[in-house]
């Protein structure tokens, strides 16, 4: 029963428990009942070959720890769904003798498939559709980065920022080095901040990841500046209403520029010694 | 200007990925393709890539620059054009000529392919892709290796020089197509995958459901377009996060999802192929073709393909094995199933 429940529980994230599914599990058995031999050999023999890996003793048998069992939820892309209604609607019409008839199977159908389902950009719960802010397709606030970064010069600068930036800025300016690896962005979003101190993280990142990330202003500003430079920082990124500023300010480091979202502060150049 | 001309390069770059399709399809035998346009386009997208695996590969396990690479990419392409212009020239002007003619001539052709390339202009206008881990990781990847003129050394987020590409992604050589692009089109690696490569997945995988309409209804035209537009609704309103649906609209340029929403309708279209003309007591060459080029190139777009992909192949060509008991077709069966099982073993062994 376990295994059932375990499996049904892929299948419901797969197909988000949207309802359309229902339009092609009764497609597919109206061809197995009432299909011809083809439509049972194009449709149905391959969904019932399917069934010999997308099946809860299967689920049971891969390890959850393997790539295949990590992703097995994959598998459940060759049913052929949006197909099958597709054709069975299609079918439907055509055995309609008056154009009237096949019109109403054609609207019947439009109507099932809003009703039952739940459409991208616009249902209900969906990232909605978002039409580009400009040319580069990113953020208009990348753009103006971009400019202040380079401003100076300084060839590839190693910046510090928020993990937004973190994740996307890259995509549009690859000139630049951040701070933060993929796997150190991993390890703060999935460590607290006593386990990333207790972890086998460098010192520095241990010192940047408190200061900035989390905020644990008990950190001197001076262990942060002197991490900060150990890790060849040329800019800090913050956001307007971050605490940093504050700190940032009062602390007198200077400000290289600022966006709608963000403010740039270049990192005082250490002192020779 | 510099953006206009930006446009320029981009519109030039959907034309040219369209155009090469074509041309790496048409080299194929013509009882492969049957002087079909569609076919062409179709098994070429398929062959394209899987040529473009083999190469980068190599060139991505040597460590050499990426400019090597597209170097030996354009070469590739060169030849294949100018193959298809010593050896094809006849053939695909008469298909154009034909094509062109029945575009002219048949409104519901019309219709399908205007709405097609309004549908792919509706996909690429959005710019809501959801997972950033993701994509600043693929994109990242592609602009660093532009930028730096490497393969795959220098790090997605992080912006330094690594020593080697990440393991895990090694078999994958997609990020390495659109960096090479990137350097010859000199366009940013956004508009590359937002746009350029999005549009023409979008405008391949509508010419597949045309496809897969036309072996169903046997070319009637108004059901294969009744039959498109159903099922890009049913696959429009299917909503889930995990679904199909999500990595067409929202993450049409990722890797993982072409493999979900292309190879996966092009598999049932190649299927269709080899059952429909075996019936007609053919042998279905279009489709074994292209499950042959989708087995070896599908895991340049993701993991997943090494097993999904196969899979795919396993339900509709064992479960015909079942009722056409036939050596030679189980011969073909074996032989599409040898490049997947390849990958395979690479994987496991790596």
């Amino acid at each position: 029963m376990g295994r059932i429940i375990s499996f049904l529980k892929i299948f419901g994230t797969y197909s988000g428990k949207n309802h359309i599914w229902v339009l092609a599990l009764a497609a597919l058995i109206f061809l197995a009942v009432k299909g011809t031999k083809d439509e049972r050999r194009i449709f149905v023999w391959p969904v019932l070959c399917a069934l010999c890996v997308l099946n809860p003793l299967t689920v049971s048998l891969i390890p959850d720890s393997s790539t295949i069992g990590d992703r097995f939820i994959r598998f459940f892309w060759v049913l052929p769904f949006y197909e099958l209604v597709g054709y069975t609607a299609v079918l439907l019409a055509g055995k309609c003798r008056r154009k009237t008839g096949r019109a109403a199977v054609i609207v019947l159908t439009a109507a099932a498939v809003v009703l039952t389902g739940n459409m991208v950009f616009f249902g209900k719960d969906v990232p909605s559709y978002e039409l580009p802010d400009n040319s580069q397709y990113t953020d208009d606030d990348f753009i103006a980065l971009k400019e202040i970064l380079h401003a100076d010069g300084i060839e590839r600068p190693v910046v510090l920022y928020d993990g937004h930036l973190m994740l996307t800025y890259r995509m549009y300016d690859p000139s630049v080095r951040s701070v933060f690896s993929r796997e150190g962005l991993y390890r703060l979003t999935t460590m607290t901040q006593e386990e990333l101190y207790a972890s086998d993280t460098q010192k520095a990142m241990q010192l940047i990841a408190g200061f900035y990330y989390y905020h644990d202003f008990s950190i001197p500003l001076e262990s942060f500046e002197k991490a900060a430079a150990v890790k060849g920082t040329d800019y800090i990124v913050t956001a307007f209403n971050s605490p940093l500023n504050e700190i940032f300010s009062e602390a007198g480091f200077e400000i290289s520029g600022e966006t709608s979202l963000y403010r740039v502060w270049k990192l005082p150049e250490a002192p020779a010694s | 200007m510099a953006a206009v001309l930006q446009y320029v390069r981009v519109f030039a770059a959907i034309l040219f990925y369209l155009c090469m399709y074509v041309c790496v399809g048409a080299l194929m035998p013509e009882k492969v393709h049957e002087k079909s346009l569609i076919n062409m386009l179709i098994a070429g997208f398929m062959a394209y890539f899987a040529f473009f695996q083999v190469i980068a590969l190599f060139c991505k396990a040597k460590g050499v620059p990426l400019h090597v690479l597209s170097a030996l990419w354009f070469s590739f392409l060169v030849a294949a054009a100018a193959l298809d212009l010593v050896f094809r020239r006849q053939m695909l002007a008469e298909c154009i000529r034909e094509q062109i003619r029945r575009i002219k001539k048949e409104a519901v052709l019309r219709g399908m392919l205007a709405a097609s390339v309004a549908f792919a202009f509706f996909i690429i206008f959005n710019t809501d892709h959801i997972s950033d881990f993701d994509a600043g990781y693929y994109i990242g990847l592609i602009a660093s290796s532009a930028y730096s003129d490497t393969i795959e050394r220098v790090a997605a987020i992080w912006g330094y020089e690594i020593s080697a590409p990440q393991a895990f992604y090694f078999l994958n050589t997609i990020p390495d197509h659109a960096s090479v692009m990137v350097q010859v089109f000199h366009i940013p690696a956004l508009l590359e995958e937002k746009i350029v490569f999005s549009f023409t997945n979008v405008l391949v995988f509508m010419a597949t459901l045309y496809r897969i309409g036309t072996l169903l209804f046997a070319f009637r035209k108004k059901q294969t377009a009744l039959f498109v537009w159903i099922s890009t609704a049913v696959l429009m309103f299917s909503y889930s996060l995990a679904g199909i649906s999500h990595y067409f609209a929202y993450r049409t340029y990722e890797g993982k999802a072409v493999c979900a929403y292309l190879y996966m309708p092009a598999i049932l279209a190649f299927f269709l192929c080899i059952y429909t003309e075996g019936k007609a007591g053919r042998s279905g060459l279009w489709g074994w073709f292209g499950m042959f080029f989708a087995g070896l190139g599908g895991v340049a777009f993701c993991n997943s393909a090494i097993f999904v992909i196969p899979f795919a192949m396993f339900i509709y060509l064992f479960s015909m094995l079942f009722y056409r008991r036939s050596r030679k077709q189980l011969l073909c069966t074996l032989t599409v199933f040898l490049p997947a099982a390849a990958w395979l073993i690479l994987y496991v062994r790596r």
